[in-house]
């Protein structure tokens, strides 16, 4: 009987790994919104896996890949901490995801994230200081302010120290 | 505290090689204080031969929002309720520091000549408060075929697509897809692109080439000039604050018409996928373009809402689950370039409705 029916069992699994994907990719599309915490989370745990194969799918477009790691945040397991932290550190990927990943491990990991964030103000694009500047002061306690307070005294880019001087003094 | 109206300034709009230049008047209408529960009405003159007429009030703030409680055509019919905002032919937003109300913004409801009104409603922490307001009135010829002067600025992203600046954009082949794309679209509702300027942004470019949050927004349309022109700042991102990427965001909607220096002046777009897709771009340019010169999504894709449109498609939620997808709505929203999510290579019409809407907007000049 087996034969007779695993075609069709393998249609079903197909269409509605389709089905998750084209719906993903739509949330990741909004023109002017994004979808919120409880919209990624009523997908259930399948959108996780397909958060996270457009985020590594370079055939995707930057911002659809962004916010797929910017969605993750909403499923904190390792796997998507391992592929937030493998795109927080290249130095060769985009900027804009290396952004939305240092943003993403403040939203998802909260104090944990301290020591990525931490080390992502080492960074040479300025761009990307500016996020873990944003993402550490996000983060609860006084550990991620004495953070940015020494900082300070070793950043040159205006951009990046005129956000620290939102946080803290100098 | 409504002027007396011959005291109201005319001032012709300041326009520079728009062909609109000759379409619209602007009038300050002076100061309006509200009383302590945020109210003040605002009565404004629409002349003889009206095409458009939008009224603007603020600046109140980025902090602060605004709406209208309620509208009224010169015979005195409530034409916007806030209480049921989707039921009418007009949409009024709520907005942070400056409102913008364009009527028409639908065909049920034409500018016609005489005082129109609107009861405006501030949500500000000390009242009573103060705003400033003027309103703008085209007359003349309406076409269904119409040009739009376009100045696209460029806000630090030669990095993303080395052809983005004013100096390379005419010959590279990135931006030309893009505007080529834009009037493509466009070209479904009956427009033309006019005049194309192209100019790098002369203020902070690094820290606005990522605008983070509605104040980034507003302070860079306030860059803009008066001009009978729509102008689309292009970024290298935009986050209002959640850390997710927008693809563009339009001053209102719908936009201060050719008066700049508000926070509603004008359209941000995130060109970040141009490399990959200036289609995409396009589609964005002429989406957020659309919201600037009054139209709205046919569906909003959490059911809250619906554009003023008899022609537009309107999605139902078949699946039940409380918001709408593209493929939920294929053939009944999504082929419309005003669908909230971006797609590329199916969202391209636009109605006949939303084509009477734009040939009236007070920048788009009659061919």
């Amino acid at each position: 009987m087996l034969h007779l029916f695993l075609p069709i069992l393998l249609a079903v699994s197909a269409h509605a790994e389709e089905s998750m994907h084209s719906r993903v990719v739509d949330m990741l599309s909004g023109m002017e919104s994004v979808p919120s915490a409880a919209q990624w989370l009523a997908l259930g745990p399948a959108a996780e896996a397909e958060l996270e194969a457009i985020a590594a799918d370079a055939s995707m477009l930057p911002t659809q890949r962004g916010n797929a790691l910017v969605a993750l945040a909403n499923f904190p397991t390792e796997r998507a901490l391992a592929l937030l932290l493998a795109t927080a550190e290249n130095a060769e990927e985009n900027t804009l995801l290396r952004r939305k990943a240092i943003g993403a491990l403040g939203q998802g990991w909260g104090a944990g994230a301290l020591p990525a964030l931490s080390a992502a103000l080492g960074q040479a694009d300025a761009q990307v200081r500016v996020a873990a500047v944003r993402a550490l002061a996000a983060l609860p306690g006084e550990a991620a302010v004495g953070v940015l307070r020494a900082h300070l005294a070793k950043e040159a880019d205006a951009t990046v120290l005129a956000e620290l001087h939102k946080v803290v003094s100098p | 505290m409504s002027p007396p109206l011959f005291l109201t300034l005319l001032l012709a709009a300041g326009c520079d090689g728009g062909g609109a230049a000759d379409n619209f008047d602007l009038v300050d209408l002076g100061s309006f204080t509200t009383d302590a529960d945020g109210l003040v009405n605002i009565p404004w003159e629409a002349p003889e031969g009206v095409v458009s007429t939008e009224v603007f009030c603020g600046p109140y703030g980025y902090d602060t929002i605004a709406t209208a409680d309620d509208v009224s055509s010169p015979d005195g019919t409530m034409v916007f309720d806030d209480d049921a905002p989707y039921d009418g032919a007009l949409r009024v937003g709520v907005l942070d520091d400056m409102l913008p109300v364009l009527v028409p913004v639908s065909p049920d409801l034409p500018a016609v000549a005489g005082e129109w009104s609107m009861n405006f409603f501030i949500d500000a922490s000390e009242l009573p408060a103060t705003v400033s307001c003027s309103a703008l009135a085209r007359t003349g010829e309406t076409s269904s075929s119409n040009l739009i002067d376009v100045n696209i600025v460029f806000v630090g992203v030669d990095g993303i697509s080395a052809g983005m600046t004013a100096q390379a954009a005419e010959s590279d082949d990135t931006v030309q897809a893009v505007v080529t794309g834009l009037g493509d679209l466009w070209s479904d509702l009956g427009v033309s692109l006019g005049t194309v300027r192209y100019s790098d942004f002369a203020g902070d470019v690094a820290s606005a080439t990522t605008i983070e949050g509605y104040s980034e927004f507003g302070n860079l349309l306030r860059t803009v000039d008066d001009g009978a022109e729509l102008t689309f700042f292009m970024v290298q991102d935009i986050d209002l604050g959640d850390g997710a990427s927008i693809l563009g965001l339009s001053g209102g909607p719908p936009g201060v018409a050719g008066h700049g220096g508000t926070s509603k002046s004008g359209v941000v777009i995130n060109v970040a996928n141009v490399a990959a897709s200036p289609e995409q771009v396009s589609l964005i340019m002429a989406h957020e373009g659309g919201h600037f010169l009054g139209l709205f999504h046919p569906t909003e894709n959490d059911l809250g809402g619906q554009d003023p449109l008899g022609d537009t498609p309107v999605c139902s939620d078949s699946d039940g689950d409380g918001s709408l997808t593209s493929a939920e709505c294929a053939g009944s929203g999504s082929e419309n370039v005003m669908w909230p999510t971006a797609q590329v290579g199916t969202a391209t019409s636009f109605t006949s409705d939303q084509g009477w809407v734009v040939a009236r907007n007070p920048i788009a000049f009659p061919e």
